[in-house]
């Protein structure tokens, strides 16, 4: 698996206040990477200073080219959908689709024809008529429709009902993702993706707090629930997070930090954590590398 | 496979990547174009269209409503054009009926100019669509090239061939209305049509349009410049630092610090035609009747390195606020 996406040491300020703090992580071909972080963990900022968009210290690789010196040749085979709002609301369909097949060379119009034409999206219809999940379709029909290497998606289903953020990441699987090409998504909603992922980093105040793939981590953590009688002992297992329900205390272990003779089903059940249920403990506790 | 690569075989592929980088420029730089097109289809299209058609439908119920005094008097008219005794008459009417037209047409598209300068870069970050538009494999120097070279050049020509369309069906209705009332005294209509002089004001004034871009160059760059910039009201941002620097420079003159303006001065003299200005005096001499050059030498004559230098800052600086600031 070639490297197709590195970022070494990218630091970002605004100001004093410093939203990217020596950023290091790397994206190979077939790999879905989810960067999963709270409000103003710098997500956005990273994936700004990964597409060019705005000024870092550090060096970032995508393909090949430099973002913020080679923006233009690099977005021929990278393809980004910030937010579902940012489509022009005074352009019509027909605009939009001619005018990313005119300025992009590795765009099909063909293929996002076909896509729209299983929707109820009409060429002459006008962006700012259509509703959220069908501008959400329609970006998704012109983005998939670019022959890219790389997709980022920034919070892309943001605001979405269920359904269509559903339909979102199914038709990202069946039309975009194959083997020789890597996506990277920011989203809140990390249990409707994590079948999906490959991949995770954990972001928090600008920092790495973690970046492992999904296999390893769901391995590497473990929910233990203890009843209240084991509940002290079960403590010295340094858990990341702590929640006592109904006389059932659940408590997030890193197995990586236990002694190898530990036996963790002496203190009670043990489950496999959700990736939501690591980015609690991870953001709760601090760092965790 | 030999795929041993020869020095005749690396030059081609480079002169066949330079052809291709080309004709991919230049089909994003015409979709471009496009793009601003459709976006400001209303004030680039229907504007001109329907100032044209109330000038024209002005045009009809004035004809239609002739009283017998004016019939006659143009009755008159055409028996003296006729007699070739209305030279003069047809010179400053051509020049008259030109300039009017077209100035309502030019100053109407100055207005666009100025709102389109405004907002080019401003909508596109209000709307949040900038992230869209860089998600597209466009530099920004063509964006910022395209929407100068719209504002500067495209703007004024839509409204320079929308006040010639508009003559030209103008000249065409008269003319019906002239057949309609008998007012083609022995032909003296078609003597009328063939001598008038329209065809060197209008050159003159589409000859004008490049050497406006470049005299007002420091302006519509400031506007572009104020757009990218404002997070709210780019309007006020580009006129409140000049009001600003105008007043405290008069507060200064008020108070004696300073003995003449220089801002003020600056302004008032690069923008102005005055009395010393030597094409003031060859419009007077040459009164209504003009050369082809006219107005290009008018405002040529107003473009100066400064000017040039200012502009280009300007517009420097708009790019690199399109290209480093962080738009969210």
């Amino acid at each position: 698996m070639s490297e197709l996406i590195s970022l070494n040491n990218v630091s970002k300020s605004y100001g004093q206040k410093k939203v990217l703090d020596n950023v290091n992580f790397s994206v190979s071909e077939g790999q879905i990477l989810g960067l999963v972080g709270p409000n103003g963990a710098g997500k956005t900022s990273c994936l700004q200073a990964l597409l060019g968009l705005s000024k870092y210290e550090g060096e970032i690789d995508v393909l090949g080219f430099a973002p913020n010196k080679q923006r233009t040749k690099m977005l021929e085979k990278v393809a980004y959908i910030s937010d579902v709002a940012v489509l022009p609301k005074w352009m019509t369909v027909s605009q939009c689709i001619e005018y990313v097949a005119n300025v992009h060379t590795n765009f099909d119009q063909n293929k996002a024809m076909a896509f729209l034409a299983k929707t109820n999206i009409l060429q002459q219809d006008k962006v700012k008529a259509l509703s959220k999940g069908m501008v959400t379709q329609l970006h998704l029909a012109l983005i998939l429709a670019i022959d890219a290497q790389v997709l980022v998606l920034d919070e892309p289903t943001l605001g979405l009902d269920i359904l269509t953020r559903r339909q979102f990441y199914t038709h990202l699987l069946e039309d975009f993702y194959t083997e020789d090409k890597c996506i990277i998504v920011t989203t809140h909603q990390i249990e409707e993706i994590e079948h999906i992922l490959t991949n995770v980093a954990f972001i928090k105040d600008g920092k790495i707090a973690l970046l492992e793939s999904t296999e390893t981590l769901t391995t590497r953590f473990r929910v233990l629930a203890v009843d209240n009688e084991h509940k002290e002992n079960a403590q010295q297992l340094n858990p990341l997070y702590t929640n006592s329900m109904m006389g059932i205390t659940s408590m997030l272990i890193d197995t990586s930090t236990l002694p190898s003779d530990c036996d963790l089903p002496a203190y009670g059940k043990v489950q496999s954590p959700t990736l939501a249920d690591i980015f609690v403990g991870t953001m709760t506790n601090g760092d965790s590398q | 496979m030999n795929t041993t690569t020869t020095p005749m075989s690396d030059s081609t592929n480079r002169s066949s990547n330079a052809s291709t980088d080309y004709k991919r420029v230049m089909q994003q730089t015409l979709m471009s174009f496009k793009k601003e097109v459709w976006e400001y289809k209303t004030t680039l299209l229907w504007l001109p269209l329907v100032l044209g058609s109330v000038l024209l439908i002005a045009l009809v119920f004035e004809a239609m409503l002739l009283n017998d005094y004016q019939t006659n008097r143009i009755m008159e008219l055409m028996t003296a054009i006729n007699d070739g005794k209305a030279e003069q008459f047809i010179s400053q009417g051509s020049f008259m009926f030109t300039h009017a037209l077209f100035g309502v047409f030019l100053l109407s598209g100055f207005f666009v100019q100025l709102r389109y300068f405004i907002s080019c870069l401003f909508d596109e970050r209000r709307d949040l669509s900038i992230y869209f538009w860089r998600s597209m494999p466009v530099s920004d120097t063509l964006v910022i090239g395209v929407k100068f070279f719209t504002g500067a050049i495209v703007i004024p020509l839509v409204f320079l061939f929308a006040a010639l369309i508009t003559m030209i069906i103008g000249l065409v209705v008269l003319s019906i209305f002239a057949l309609l009332l008998g007012l083609n005294v022995d032909g003296s209509l078609w003597t009328l049509l063939g001598n008038l002089d329209i065809s060197t004001a209008v050159f003159s004034m589409f000859l004008g349009v490049i050497p406006a871009m470049l005299w007002l160059f420091p302006i519509y760059a400031w506007l572009m410049l104020a757009s990218i910039f404002a997070s709210k009201a780019p309007f006020l941002w580009a006129s409140l630092p000049i009001v600003i620097l105008a007043l405290v420079e008069t507060l200064l003159l008020s108070t004696g610090i300073r003995n003449s303006p220089i801002l003020i001065d600056v302004i008032t003299s690069y923008l102005g035609f005055d009395a010393t200005d030597s094409i003031i005096f060859g419009m007077q001499a040459e009164a209504m009747n003009i050369s082809g050059l006219f107005y290009a030498q008018a405002m040529l004559a107003k473009v100066s390195i400064g000017g040039l230098v200012v502009g280009s800052l300007f517009l420097f600086a708009t790019y690199w606020l399109r290209v480093n600031r962080s738009h969210s």
